[in-house]
């Protein structure tokens, strides 16, 4: 596991490192999506090996 | 008795045109007055190109003439959702941020569309860079679906549905990143095909997220699907991520019928999503009629839908976001509140946790492969509704409410969204059929016996009967 699975996202300093402004109502919105977010992103946060990495994914043509 | 002009088929009007029986110069005329007389109900185009798209009939009318075929498309509308370039004409991506774009070159697809002498009617609605919508802010008003004017049509080749659907063009071309050539034909009744990654080119087309995008056709019916694939199909050296492979021949096996084909059968997508009963009713019942006709049906799961949409947003979040960084940090006010808020959220990405979706996609693509392996195709919902109200489509929620379309993005295999039935509303219902890698004759197949042994093309959106009343109706 990496080590953020609990760390919050600080929505507010991460809207001002972008540069980004928003009104009190998107905020609101912006903070429960982002909950959703935070939760699917700590569904797939998982050890893997080297045999996982995604790699050549995409290349369907070659399998 | 035949269909009127504006319903006939891309086939119906290919033979017709080859037996000059159809004039294509009277064919666009014909379809650029409905245009006229009928979408400012619909909003499905932002520009109709009526100057050149006489031009063009004419020269095909004049090849015709002269015993000159370039096949199935020669002297046939089109329309082209508008993030792909028309040389000479705006693509605005349905957004303030591009109001005053001029293509410069065609997109690959068009030049295509152009060499098989189709004839480009216009562009078409979109949701703001094919990520924001429907949304009441843009320089141009949403689409609406022509079943009934005040429900959704889908996204975000909403215009691409609606045209098609309301007999503007019997043929559009849509792009699908999530979903949006599939949830449009589905809420529309028509039929959408989103092939498999590499197999047409996106070259001169608006990215989104270019790991998931994909173009493809949007149609009537099954066999237009396939004309147009084939037109489409083939390498493009410039898109870095085209296959060179050798012909696909979609229309090959449109009249091989099913018997003996093993298809998989996927209810648990659509209760994972809690598709309606009407739903999942019409789905088992499109399973039924195939195993009716001699397929081999068995029911298979696939990997749960939340893992697809934890994977498949995060990387289509984090890729558009690296494509609208500058902009939506330099004039934020130029982007719909829409699209602008989504892409706040697709800055709360972290670089981690994309990189952990690229591997988690490695690990869905084996366990849907390893699954399909005994399978030539698999049927599944594409919605878990029909059309909701337009109003009622809420601007976030695709982690807890994600699209039953999303897992053949995240895998790259080939796709089909068509019409399966109707609601008690009278909304289209919509089956989904996927199939291997570079496999989309196979679903055509499928899908063309499905068509042929169903009554539901007989159907069509009564437009002229509709009209502003009809909104206030609903």
């Amino acid at each position: 596991m990496t080590d953020n699975s609990d760390k919050p996202l600080p929505i507010e300093a991460k809207l001002a490192e972008y540069g980004l402004k928003v009104g009190p109502e998107t905020l609101a919105a912006l903070k429960g999506a982002v909950t959703d977010l935070e939760t699917a992103a700590r569904s797939i946060r998982v050890k893997r090996s080297y045999l996982q990495e995604p790699a050549h994914t995409l290349r369907l043509w070659t399998k | 008795m035949s269909a009127p002009l504006h319903f006939m088929t891309v086939a119906e009007l290919a033979g017709a045109i080859a037996a000059r029986t159809i004039s294509p110069v009277e064919l666009t005329k014909a379809l650029i007055a409905r245009v006229a007389a009928l979408d400012g109900l619909t909003h499905a185009f932002i520009e109709v190109t009526a100057d050149l798209a006489l031009a063009q009939a004419r020269k095909a009318e004049g090849e015709v003439m002269a015993g000159i075929s370039r096949g199935p498309l020669h002297g046939v509308p089109v329309g082209l959702k508008d993030i792909i370039d028309l040389k000479g004409v705006r693509t605005t991506a349905h957004s303030h941020q591009l109001i005053d774009n001029w293509a410069k070159d065609d997109a690959a697809v068009t030049r295509k569309l152009k060499a098989a002498g189709a004839v480009i009617l216009g562009k078409l609605a979109t949701h703001e860079f094919a990520m924001g919508g429907p949304s009441f802010d843009l320089p141009f008003p949403p689409a609406r679906n022509p079943w009934k004017l005040a429900h959704f049509t889908g996204g975000s080749s909403s215009g691409s549905g609606a045209a098609v659907a309301a007999g503007y063009v019997p043929a559009a071309l849509g792009t699908d990143t999530g979903g949006s050539i599939r949830l449009p034909a589905a809420f529309c009744g028509i039929v959408g095909m989103k092939p498999t990654y590499g197999l047409v080119s996106r070259r001169g087309v608006l990215p989104l997220a270019q790991s998931l995008d994909h173009i493809g056709p949007m149609t009537w019916t099954v066999e237009d699907n396939a004309l147009l694939m084939k037109v489409l199909a083939g390498h493009d050296p410039l898109d870095p991520a085209s296959a060179d492979r050798p012909d696909p021949a979609p229309e090959a096996l449109l009249e091989a019928g099913v018997k003996g084909l093993r298809i998989g059968y996927v209810p648990s997508l659509g209760a994972q999503a809690e598709a309606t009963e009407e739903v999942q009713s019409a789905v088992a019942g499109v399973a039924a009629t195939l195993a009716g006709l001699g397929a081999v049906v068995e029911e298979v799961a696939l990997p749960p839908l939340a893992d697809f949409a934890a994977c498949g947003l995060m990387i289509l979040l984090s890729e558009a976001f690296a494509v609208h960084e500058p902009n939506i940090q330099a004039r934020p006010e130029l982007y719909g509140e829409i699209l602008r808020d989504r892409l706040l959220l697709a800055g709360m990405i972290d670089a981690s946790d994309y990189v952990q979706a690229l591997r988690l996609r490695a690990e869905l693509v084996a366990a849907v492969a390893q699954t399909m392996s005994r399978f030539d195709i698999m049927v599944c919902a594409a919605t878990a509704t029909p059309a909701p109200a337009i109003t009622e489509v809420p601007k976030f929620g695709l982690f807890t409410k994600p699209p039953l379309t999303f897992p053949f993005n995240v895998t790259g295999m080939p796709a089909l969204t068509m019409c399966c039935g109707f609601s008690a509303a009278g909304l289209p219902l919509s089956v989904q059929i996927a199939g291997h890698a570079f496999g989309e004759a196979t679903i055509y197949r499928a899908a063309q016996a499905y068509e042929a042994a169903t009554a539901w093309r007989a159907r069509r959106p009564d437009l002229e009967a509709a009209g502003p009343a009809s909104l206030a109706a609903e």
